[in-house]
């Protein structure tokens, strides 16, 4: 009973409301108060759940399983690195063109589910990352290698410098409120109700017409869009971007916040982000355990409660270790009963 | 002979030789990815546990019997994958089978790193060494061996699911799980049984990979997962011949591409081949088109 | 003339397997026509090349005497055809409601812009799309259950709401691919009254599939039956339940 009163006291519109207010203030009072290494943590969050965000579009809407996620955030990084080292473009333009470009790349690379089923194109994603590693590995005279291209200038809106600290955190922080309530609206819209159309049965959405590959490549190009914003956020953040940051285990992770966080869920992508950027600094001494963390996690979540944190409970299976717990001491409830009887 | 001649079949003899290595990973995981249709990410990291355990084993105890332990250890690893994440999520959204696998190919991931270290370890070459040269062209022995036995592998698994109880009712839960399990075909026998067998022959693909560049490391892993789900789509899913052809032309257009153009590009060039095949035939060389029962 | 949709000659084959083999049937404005046969008669797979799930091997289809032969079925609902399927598909981790606000994806007119910026026109045809999808829930009789998840309701009850879903895309013909499989006989009978109503209501021509010929026999105006891909007998009901062809393919007898 206690556990209903909670969910009721959870899912009221006012108690959100509230909750998110808090929130929203202790962020905002947060770089004022904690020290760097907080600030960097929740910078970090910040820029990783434009990321999560995302590929939930991609993955916890429209069903793809998105393996080169963190490919696309590189080539918007590399897109701002280079258009501002090179070229000197301000970082407004260039934030801009790394949204667009990588939008673009992710049209192209979503282009062959016209005719692919979605599990093909999954592997499309994944030559997708290879291949961003190998030429951007290469292509010395733009993409300078491995060492990657240093000196970036830091985020400069029209003209205005956010060189100090809290006045990054400031517009890391607005730029994932606005992506996050962009997300939401779209995901809430027809769009976001056709993605999850076609993610539950395609069939059944082409029977309402709905086109599959349109809806997909869609969700592509709104997901590649926000992960080239990140991209473009996390060069100027940093000042330096290289290859490695951009591999085939970085794309797993995002893909693990937004599975951890729940399918379907633009919170929940928030939620999943946290979790998977302070997990790694919390064991940091025990690097190697943080990759099995991560996948017991994934084994206990898909087994008790696949639909991750704040999923829909539609996910939840009937088979599901769960279910069948709960069977059992039903069963064993009513034999006892029957001896009783 | 005339020196880009030799260069040519140097090439097509050790692209043959990568590419038998990638099918024998290639057809364990066939049957297990046609089973159920579901992108297994245990399979890779998997078989290189399988390697790691048949390099420790092989510095107690003869190689032949290492191998074989490790063989049916990875094999015993590999149903109870089945039995402890599948096997629950079976019915469950499509994506929820993959990312538990997923979880437990990281688990896998990090037990190796804990026991073995995170650097890659120098894996001792079984394989004949040594070459025989005809007319300016180096047939080294050990290509030759790594054919033999991949074909060894692709056409006894192959009889195995034509000709055998077991091949056949696994055929039939392929064309459809719960029409099989209404047929009384004991699915719950015979999916770890598969499972068994995945694991049981990628560990034999991994210590053929490992002996033939001296070398294994947990990256394998990952990395053998796409190159074996690359070749099952290239071959066409749904036979185990596919998955040995898809393994052959993406070793040989990685070993052309390295041969040819530049090492750097390799891997890019096999998922760029794969990408324009599944382009003009979206169901593989050899797939066939299911038709969707409506 | 007159006719709503025409099909003529179709066939379907797949590889050496002759699903269907050549058949031409007609539906009028308002009718109702049941298309029955025995299981694997190729019934399905008729409805299936209409409504362009594949792609015919040969025959035309004429609607409202529009060529669309090889018309994919996400093009036909614009045109006014809707169908529902004899294994449902519906989208499980939707509620109800929104299921059927699937249907009204293409009579939503709000762009991507409105979408981002919840301008007015998105939030009423949100509005819109709710109420009108609350209607087409009371028509079948599944208002009550507008919050529930599909996986949360009995099987005919899944039956009801995509029809709830082709009905909300105000479609000219509806084609239902045996609506009362998997239902005692009070449900089916429930559910061919219900088809029988809408058509009465609004003059909305249906293809009915059925397996079962005894259901259709006071509801429908025509009947078509196929065996093995190939018409066996057509006409008034009463007359095809009692002719002698149709009555040893449901037997089995040759």
């Amino acid at each position: 009973m206690k556990k209903a009163a909670l969910k009721d006291f959870f899912s009221k519109k006012s108690t959100r409301i509230f909750l998110l207010a808090i929130l929203f203030a202790g962020l905002t009072v947060a770089p004022f108060v904690t020290n760097t290494l907080t600030k960097r943590i929740i910078s970090t969050i910040f820029i990783y759940s434009l990321l999560s965000m995302g590929n939930m579009v991609i993955g916890g809407f429209t069903g793809m399983l998105n393996l080169g996620h963190a490919a696309f955030w590189g080539v918007g990084a590399y897109i701002t690195a280079i258009l501002m080292t090179g070229y000197n473009v301000p970082f407004s333009a260039a934030f801009l063109a790394a949204g667009i470009g990588t939008a673009l790349v992710g049209l192209v690379v979503s282009i062959p589910c016209l005719r692919l089923s979605t599990d093909f194109l999954s592997l499309i994603t994944i030559a997708f990352s290879y291949i961003f590693l190998a030429v951007v590995r290469n292509w010395m005279s733009v993409t300078k290698g491995p060492q990657g291209i240093p000196g970036i200038s830091c985020i400069n809106f029209f003209g205005v410098d956010f060189s100090s600290a809290n006045a990054v955190y400031f517009v890391l922080f607005a730029v994932a409120v606005v992506s996050f309530i962009v997300i939401s609206n779209i995901t809430k819209s027809k769009f976001g109700l056709a993605m999850q159309a076609v993610r539950d049965d395609e069939l059944g959405a082409r029977s309402a017409g709905i086109k599959p590959a349109q809806v997909k490549i869609l969700s592509f190009v709104i997901g590649t869009f926000f992960a080239g914003l990140a991209g473009a956020l996390y060069a100027a953040y940093i000042g330096y971007i290289g290859p490695n940051t951009f591999t085939f285990d970085t794309s797993t992770t995002i893909f693990q916040m937004c599975i951890l966080g729940g399918l379907g869920s633009i919170p929940g992508a928030v939620v999943g982000t946290v979790f998977f950027v302070v997990m790694p600094e919390t064991i940091r001494t025990l690097a190697v355990y943080r990759v099995g963390v991560g996948g017991v996690i994934m084994l206990l979540l898909m087994l008790f409660r696949p639909q991750g944190i704040m999923g829909s409970r539609a996910f939840a299976t009937k088979d599901g270790i769960q279910e069948r717990i709960k069977n059992k001491l039903i069963a064993r409830k009513v034999a006892n009963v029957q001896k009783h009887v | 002979m005339n020196p880009d001649l030799i260069y040519f079949f140097q090439t097509l003899l050790n692209g043959l030789a990568v590419g038998s290595m990638y099918s024998m990973i290639a057809v364990g995981y066939s049957m297990v990815y046609c089973l159920l249709n579901r992108v297994n990410f245990a399979h890779g990291d998997l078989y290189v546990f399988g390697t790691f355990i048949s390099f420790s084993m092989m510095q107690i105890f003869p190689i032949p019997a290492a191998i074989l332990f490790a063989c049916l250890l990875a094999g015993l690893i590999g149903m109870t994958i089945e039995r402890t994440v599948y096997r629950p999520v079976r019915d469950a959204f499509r994506l929820v089978p993959m990312i538990s696998a997923l979880g437990a190919a990281l688990v896998l991931r990090t037990i190796a790193q804990i026991v073995w270290g995170t650097e890659a370890l120098a894996f001792p070459s079984l394989l004949p060494g040594g070459y025989l040269e005809i007319a300016g062209l180096k047939l080294f022995y050990k290509n030759f061996v790594i054919i033999g036995i991949s074909l060894f592998i692709v056409i006894g698994l192959t009889c195995f699911m034509r000709y055998t109880k077991l091949g056949r009712a696994t055929q039939c839960i392929v064309e459809s799980l719960s029409t099989a399990s209404l047929m009384g075909i004991p699915i719950n026998r015979i999916i770890p049984l598969i499972y068994a067998l995945g694991g049981f022959f990628g560990v034999v693909g991994g210590v053929a990979y490992s002996s033939y560049y001296g070398v294994v490391s947990m990256d394998m892993g990952i990395w053998g997962t796409i190159k074996a789900w690359a070749a099952v789509i290239l071959g066409g899913v749904g036979t185990t011949y596919g998955a040995f052809i898809g393994g052959l032309i993406l070793g040989l257009a990685e070993t052309f591409a390295s041969g040819y153009l530049s090492s750097a590009y390799k891997e890019a060039v096999g998922y760029i081949v794969i990408i324009a095949i599944l382009m003009l035939k979206p169901t593989g060389l050899l797939g066939k088109k299911r038709i969707e029962k409506v | 003339m007159g006719y709503l949709l025409e099909v003529r000659d179709l066939k379907m084959y797949f590889g050496g397997v002759h699903a269907v083999d050549g058949i031409s049937f007609e539906v009028g404005q308002g009718e109702i026509i049941g298309i029955i046969g025995p299981n694997g008669s190729g019934k399905t797979t008729l409805i299936n090349a209409v409504t362009g799930v594949y792609n015919p091997t040969a025959g035309t289809i004429l609607f409202d005497g529009m060529d669309i032969t090889s018309k994919k079925m996400e093009n036909l609902v614009s045109l006014g055809i809707c169908r529902t399927f004899q294994n449902l598909k519906l989208h499980k981790a939707l509620t109800v409601l929104q299921n059927v606000i699937v249907g009204e994806h293409l009579a939503n007119d709000s762009n991507f812009f409105d979408a981002v910026f919840r301008t007015k026109r998105f939030r009423q045809n949100e509005k819109r799309a709710r109420e009108l999808a609350m209607t087409e829930l009371e028509k079948v009789g599944l208002a009550g259950n507008a919050s529930d998840f599909v996986s949360e309701l009995p099987y005919g009850m899944q039956k009801k709401l995509e029809i709830a879903r082709a009905l909300v895309m105000k479609p000219k013909l509806l084609i239902l691919d045996e609506p009362t499989a998997g239902m005692n006989s009070v449900e089916a009978k429930e559910q061919i009254d219900l088809v029988k109503k809408l058509n009465q209501e609004t003059g909305l021509s249906v293809i009915l599939i059925e397996h079962n010929m005894k259901l259709l026999m006071n509801s429908v105006n025509r009947v078509l039956a196929i065996d093995a891909g190939k018409e066996i007998a057509r006409g008034l009901p009463s007359e095809v339940q009692n002719n002698s062809r149709v009555i040893s393919a449901y037997l089995g007898e040759d």
